[in-house]
């Protein structure tokens, strides 16, 4: 009899080189252009701070989460824990998508939630319905309302002209009040996230060519909002930048690579990633121009459509049976979008 | 064409094909498919002939067992199966004199056999499909269908294996002229042997004797996982899809190890006794493919192919489709195309993140991820389709979140089954 060392497993018995670590470590390679331009324009010292409070409190919150509600109190479960939720991307993104010189009060509320309602709550990474710096984003903006844009640090672009976030224009002004230069640029007051919009294309091809992201969601978010916004802007202001201006504002670049393609809350169906990027455009584009003066438009999308995901993944589904259950969702979304001509 | 490009690693057992034909004792497992009710021959202590028939089914479908040495019976011995069942085992001691009862002598010319005598004998030789299925050849052929073209599978799309390659390389000749007799005799109008593109020296090679015969044709198919599975490569050599048997297309697919069979079967009338499996991966000191008899024990082989001396998985068959055998108390079957010693890998399951690579590679069309979000509700399986999956494991393979998805889709498989 041989003596052999065998270990008992089960098949396949070879693995790929993929694994969640490196999806989230390429989207935070993904992160380093949005955070170099951000830094040059704001500050690194700014940026840095914001940052590190964000992220420091959705980790201080989720480890005390795993201790004292959970109770965990194995060594390998908390290295476990550590090593598998990553549990600072919260506060990370939280932290980006808040507007410039907010206080590090709300940055630290804003993580919080973040983590704990958006996350923790829902049993996790992985489990979360709803996208989770967006609901971070959305309780400050229900807490604090207007105020939380304090602009304590803001003293470079407070006279400016400009908008934090969208577009502020009525119909009867026929201008727009944007210089299409700057949002280029991104010499904006706005979150970090806005000002790096035009650096975002390289962190979506990046993202593209290393499979990180459900790249059609991105692609056909942003084509869907230009398509709409030129033909409004070429209808009703005679217009061609129109369509530029708004993929470049409002920091919809960044939501559609870094947010609204976050794997979790999306379709996993090709069809449903479809319908959701048309989707999130025509709806962004309907709030956008039928209420100016509202603001975060994008993430109002997106909480809709993250209601909307297990429906998206039913319809990609039957479409491989039935070709025709596709025209319902798609007969919507083209009389949204028509409606936003009419109306 | 759906499936996915993953590693090789052939090279490190392309050299040799080494005889190994001299086990002390064979172990033959009492079981036929799934059939465990078989009538055994001989008695314990009787002697027993090469190429004897040691059992039978009682079933509808009657297969034969042949013991692939002369010797006498030692004992009837419960032993393991490769899935982990235990099995009733005759256990036959060599003598090593290769003693054969009815030598009907070794035919020069293969091709004088009616397709009523070819089927009967592929049936008493008990000639299966030995890339894993198992599946009996002559099942295939017992058809009032015209059989138009003859597939040979030769793609071998896992990795580790290379017995495929190996045989087309040394045995070219035998395996052309079986085609050729199995092709003038069924009446089969054309062959396409299919190898996979990236072995361009293998078809390259193949070309160089395919000359001589007008209908077979060599065909280079996507290198893709699983390229080897039936519909794929009907899909990839004629473009062509069926719904349940390839024989609606009027096509027939066999693999090259069967074929090969055939050949040993039509020259010389004995049965399937032996067969080349692949000895690779990572913990074999020297990777190799061998010449065996069937149901020679795997530690006999492991002590003359030696190990290396540190944690392994041992597997029967390819990496990704193969089973792992805890134990080395148990033998070579007609289906095992090799036994790979691997490095124990470390998976470790964390959350789904719903990524949806899983429905990208699946070959079958399936949707593995949302089969796992509806396994406990039995009327939304229903509707996934799950009867489709090959259990090819590449759904458990990309996972980034390392969830064995196969695993699942299997269970859920059973529960349905179990409802019905």
């Amino acid at each position: 009899m041989i003596k052999l060392k065998l270990v008992k497993k089960s098949g396949p018995f070879i693995e790929s080189n993929q694994s969640t670590g490196k999806i989230i470590k390429n989207i935070l390679l993904a992160l380093m252009p949005v955070f170099i331009y951000s830094g040059i324009k704001q500050g690194f010292f700014y940026l840095i701070i914001t940052i590190l409070v964000g992220m420091i409190s959705s980790f201080t919150i989720e480890f005390l989460y795993q201790i004292i509600i959970l109770k965990r109190r194995k060594k390998e479960d908390i290295i476990f824990d550590f090593k598998y939720n990553y549990s600072f991307l919260p506060g990370l993104l939280v932290s980006l998508i808040l507007p410039y010189g907010t206080t590090i009060p709300v940055i630290i509320i804003a993580s919080l939630c973040a983590s704990i309602i958006g996350k923790l709550l829902f049993g996790g990474f992985g489990n979360n319905t709803f996208n989770i710096p967006i609901i971070g984003l959305l309780i400050t903006i229900i807490i604090f309302g207007g105020t939380y844009k304090s602009l304590p640090l803001d003293t470079k672009y407070n006279n400016d002209d400009f908008l934090i976030k969208n577009i502020e224009m009525t119909r009867e002004e026929n201008t727009i009040p944007y210089k299409l230069d700057r949002l280029v640029l991104g010499d904006i007051t706005g979150s970090p996230a806005e000002v790096a919009s035009l650096v975002c294309i390289v962190s979506l091809i990046f993202l593209i060519i290393t499979k990180s992201i459900k790249w059609r969601i991105s692609i056909i978010y942003i084509s869907v909002v230009f398509f709409l916004s030129t033909l409004y802007g070429l209808f009703y202001y005679n217009e061609l930048t129109f369509g530029l201006v708004q993929i470049l504002s409002g920091g919809l670049l960044f939501y559609s690579v870094f947010i609204a393609s976050n794997s979790v809350t999306t379709p996993v169906t090709n069809i449903g990633q479809i319908i959701l990027g048309m989707g999130l455009g025509v709806l962004t584009c309907l709030f956008r121009f039928i209420t100016p003066y509202y603001y975060e438009s994008i993430i109002f999308s997106i909480i809709i459509f993250n209601i909307l995901t297990k429906y998206l993944d039913n319809v990609g589904f039957n479409y491989k049976k039935e070709k025709t259950k596709l025209m319902l969702p798609l007969l919507i979304i083209l009389l949204i979008s028509i409606s936003i001509f009419i109306i | 064409m759906r499936g996915l490009k993953i590693p090789h690693r052939k090279k490190m057992s392309i050299n040799d094909i080494i005889e190994f034909q001299k086990p002390k004792e064979i172990y033959i497992p009492l079981i036929c498919g799934e059939d465990t009710n078989i009538t055994i021959i001989p008695k314990v202590g009787s002697y027993v002939y090469k190429g004897d028939i040691v059992g039978n089914t009682k079933g509808k479908i009657k297969r034969y067992i042949h013991s692939s040495i002369s010797g006498r019976v030692k004992s009837i011995e419960n032993k393991m199966l490769l899935n982990g069942t235990s099995i009733k085992c005759l256990i036959i001691e060599n003598d090593f004199k290769e003693q054969m009862l009815d030598i009907n002598g070794v035919k020069d010319n293969i091709h004088k056999y009616t397709k009523k005598e070819f089927i009967e004998i592929i049936k008493k030789a008990d000639v299966i499909g030995m890339s894993g299925n198992g599946f009996p050849t002559y099942m295939k052929y017992d058809t009032t269908e015209k059989i138009k073209t003859l597939i040979i599978n030769a793609v071998e799309c896992e990795p580790y294996l290379t017995v495929d390659y190996m045989s087309l390389k040394t045995k070219i000749k035998d395996i052309l002229d079986a085609v050729d007799a199995i092709m003038e005799i069924n009446k089969i109008d054309s062959c396409i042997i299919g190898v996979n593109k990236r072995n361009k020296d293998l078809i390259k090679f193949i070309n160089q004797y395919v000359g001589t015969y007008l209908n077979i044709k060599v065909m280079g198919v996507p290198d893709l996982y699983p390229m080897g599975w039936e519909r794929s490569l009907i899909k990839a050599t004629t473009g062509l899809s069926y719904d349940k048997l390839p024989i609606e297309k009027n096509i027939i697919v066999d693999n090259i190890s069967t074929i090969y069979s055939i050949y040993h079967v039509l020259k010389t009338g004995l049965p399937v006794l032996e067969r080349i499996i692949t000895l690779s991966g990572e913990g074999f000191e020297k990777p190799t493919n061998v010449f065996v008899k069937i149901n020679t024990p795997i530690e006999e082989i492991l002590e003359k192919f030696k190990l290396k001396d540190k944690e392994l998985v041992l597997v029967g068959g390819g990496p990704m489709m193969g089973i792992n055998f805890p134990t080395t108390n148990t033998m070579v079957t007609k289906e095992m195309s090799a036994i790979l010693a691997l490095e124990p890998l470390n998976r470790i399951e964390t959350a789904c993140i719903r990524c949806g690579k899983c429905i990208k590679s699946c070959p079958a069309g399936l949707y593995p991820v949302l089969i796992k979000d509806a396994r406990f509700n039995k009327k939304k399986l229903k509707k996934l389709d799950l009867e489709k999956c090959v259990g090819c494991g590449l759904c458990s393979y990309i996972c980034p979140a390392r969830i064995d998805l196969r695993q699942i889709v299997k269970y859920a498989k059973e529960t349905l089954k179990g409802s019905d």
